[in-house]
């Protein structure tokens, strides 16, 4: 008899779990379809567009835009980890400049190449680090910390350059990191293998999970012994550690660093990749990989709208209302 | 000894409030004196009326932004709004031959729309407020551009005049402005949609079970914010007899700042227009206009301000615990 009802009790759970199991997967596709409708939406656009502006779909102009896009998709890519520990970071255009200045600055007197590369990371990661300190440690508001940075990391840069570019990069540095492999730029090539790690991990690793269940509910993440704040720090650091690779491509395509680098429009592009990408600024949701196909996107936005001969102006105003309709998608989503 | 034990964590917690509530006053006042001791020419009555003279435009902003930061909100769209409503007006006033008055109807009109945007976004479409005005930030400051056609919009003779009459040594500027900065102080502390903003911020839900309209609050939040932040642009406009390119560009983060050294706490419900909002500017300007007279070069102006910035908001997150327990 106890058998019997233990086992009809197992039956029982079995299929409500089941059951559940079943409506968790269909939320989860109806989520994931949602969450890319501005994606598909934009590739649609950009297509169309793509079809009626001449000397668009040339094979030189698409390596064109994926080389241009290749800084802001690691900047993307780091913003990305903030974002869904459910933060923000409005200092990594202003960081990057500054690590790229100090990093061209010590090369310029004739530096090594490889460890100008490593000052350029080492000052970004720094500036992370700091944002990240006061954020999960001091409990500092995300945007207030990341635009008090903003506006150091901006201060720095043009205090230390006097809103003058600095050249003199090393050939060696310039031509290591624009080399082509066959006919593909090194950047795309690492901007393609740093997102499938990324994403990777971010999946499977136990990081990159804890992540997760931080920016989705961090009270219970927290009480299910998640290091919270080791998490929300570790997404500042990552942010910055990205600021400073995209320094390093910046830098080289630019031959120069200046402070306008990591001017305000700058951020704008950043957040945008992000936001069309499909990561939630609420926390929780979204990978590097959607990221950086945004960040691709807002690329692709300024390069036809450069084509079509829009004034720059205009592209401000059309970048301003996409994010925030995409957002307005978001929120709505949220409410259900 | 038990009763020493038990006094000292009184009294340091009392000495901690102390100096949270009244810190950015002695700094403001040490800033002061040392800023006074180290130059010949920062205390003189000229340069101090000068000084407040010159930010009459941000305080008018600011205590418009500071109605929003006291719902929770923020709103960093206000230095597109005064940008593009002051080159909306000037445009109409110099291209087309609008008059004067008619013009700076049209400015507030502006100005009032821009803040209902923002505030239709934030409280209908239910968008975070901070991302909803970044967009707007840049729409706004894309369409200003769009439509100066990214020249400058040189004032005429009259009118640049008026941004400087004075009556005695005082600028008529700065009485408008500390009437605007009262009037809000009034709305704030003396009426019930000033309580409800308290409400709205501290507790939204709570405020909401107790009859607080709280979108209608938030929304009515924004407009003021727009309203004012096109005011001061008004100002600024006359001040410096031209609508240029760069006006406008980073003012929200200095607004912000000011707010937060002000003691409005950015976690909302918290702080007071005056003492508050005019603190907190005349503070900066103070160490602004400190910083030229020290010498100092001007492009460490904005590394120094950061670093206030930094400091401000982490006295605030250290208010907010001790409030909060």
């Amino acid at each position: 008899m106890k058998q019997f009802s233990r086992s009809s009790l197992k039956k029982k759970t079995k299929s409500v779990v089941q059951e559940q199991k079943q409506l968790l997967i269909r939320r989860l596709r109806s989520e994931r379809i949602i969450r890319y409708i501005p994606l598909i939406l934009f590739a649609i656009v950009i297509t169309i567009i793509g079809l009626v502006v001449p000397h668009f779909l040339t094979i030189r102009n698409s390596i064109n835009i994926l080389r241009q896009a290749s800084a802001l998709g690691l900047m993307a890519i780091g913003i990305t980890a903030v974002l869904i520990g459910g933060g923000i970071d409005l200092s990594i255009p202003p960081l990057m400049a500054l690590g790229g200045i100090v990093g061209t600055m010590y090369m310029r007197g004739g530096g090594n190449p490889i460890l100008g590369g490593l000052i350029m990371i080492a000052v970004c990661t720094l500036g992370g680090m700091i944002n990240g300190y006061a954020v999960a440690y001091l409990k500092m508001i995300p945007f207030v910390v990341t635009l008090s940075m903003m506006y150091i990391a901006m201060g720095a840069s043009v205090w230390l350059t006097r809103e003058v570019s600095v050249a003199g990069l090393p050939p060696a540095f310039i031509d290591t990191v624009m080399a082509n492999i066959w006919i593909i730029p090194v950047p795309v090539i690492f901007l393609f293998i740093v997102t499938a790690v990324v994403t990777f991990l971010m999946r499977n690793n136990l990081y990159g999970r804890w992540l997760y269940a931080v920016g989705s509910n961090p009270g219970t993440a927290r009480s299910l012994g998640v290091p919270k704040d080791r998490i929300i720090f570790g997404t500042y650091v990552f942010s910055g550690f990205f600021a400073g690779l995209a320094a390093i491509i910046t830098t080289a395509r630019l031959v120069s660093a200046s402070s306008r680098m990591g001017a305000e429009g700058v951020v704008l592009n950043v957040i945008a990749s992000a936001v069309v990408g499909g990561v939630s600024i609420y926390g929780g949701i979204g990978s590097p990989l959607g990221a950086v196909i945004g960040a691709v996107l807002i690329t692709l936005i300024g390069n036809i709208m450069n084509l079509m001969h829009v004034t720059y102006y205009m592209t401000l105003v059309v970048k301003g209302c996409v994010i925030v309709t995409v957002i307005t998608l978001d929120s709505l989503y949220r409410r259900r | 000894m038990k009763v020493i034990r038990r006094n000292r964590p009184q009294m340091s917690v009392s000495l901690r409030n102390f100096l949270l509530s009244y810190g950015f006053v002695l700094v403001v006042v040490l800033v002061f004196i040392g800023f006074s001791l180290s130059t010949s020419s920062f205390l003189t009555l000229g340069n101090i009326i000068d000084m407040v003279h010159a930010v009459v435009p941000m305080l008018i902003l600011a205590s418009g932004l500071a109605l929003v930061v006291m719902t929770g909100n923020i709103d960093i769209s206000v230095g597109s709004v005064t940008f593009v409503t002051a080159a909306l007006g000037s445009v109409l006033m110099v291209r087309h031959g609008l008059p004067p008055a008619v013009a700076i109807l049209v400015i507030i009109a502006a100005g009032a729309s821009c803040g209902a945007l923002n505030g239709f976004i934030v409280t209908t479409l239910k968008v975070n407020s901070f991302i909803a005005t970044l967009g707007t930030l840049f729409v706004l400051r894309g369409i200003a551009l769009l439509i100066t056609k990214a020249r400058v919009i040189s004032m005429p003779e009259t009118l640049r005049e008026l941004g400087h009459i004075r009556i005695g040594p005082l600028f008529v500027d700065i009485l408008i402005g500390l009437g605007f900065v009262f009037f809000v102080h009034l709305l704030h502390a003396r009426t019930s949609f000033g309580r409800h903003l308290v409400a709205t911020g501290g507790e939204a839900e709570a405020a909401k079970r107790m009859g607080v309209r709280v979108s209608q609050v938030t929304f009515l939040a924004f407009l003021l914010s727009g309203l004012f932040a096109s005011i001061g642009g008004i100002f600024s406009m006359l001040q410096l007899g031209a609508v240029t390119l760069h006006m406008g560009r980073g003012i929200e983060f200095t607004g912000i700042a000011a707010i937060v050294i002000g003691g409005i706490s950015l976690f909302g419900g918290r702080g007071s227009i005056i003492p508050g909002v005019l603190l907190g500017v005349i503070t900066l300007a103070i160490i602004e206009t400190g910083l030229i007279h020290l010498g100092a070069s001007p492009y460490a102006y904005s590394f120094v301000r950061g670093g206030i910035i930094f400091i401000a908001m982490y006295a605030d997150s250290l208010k907010s615990r001790v409030y909060q327990g």
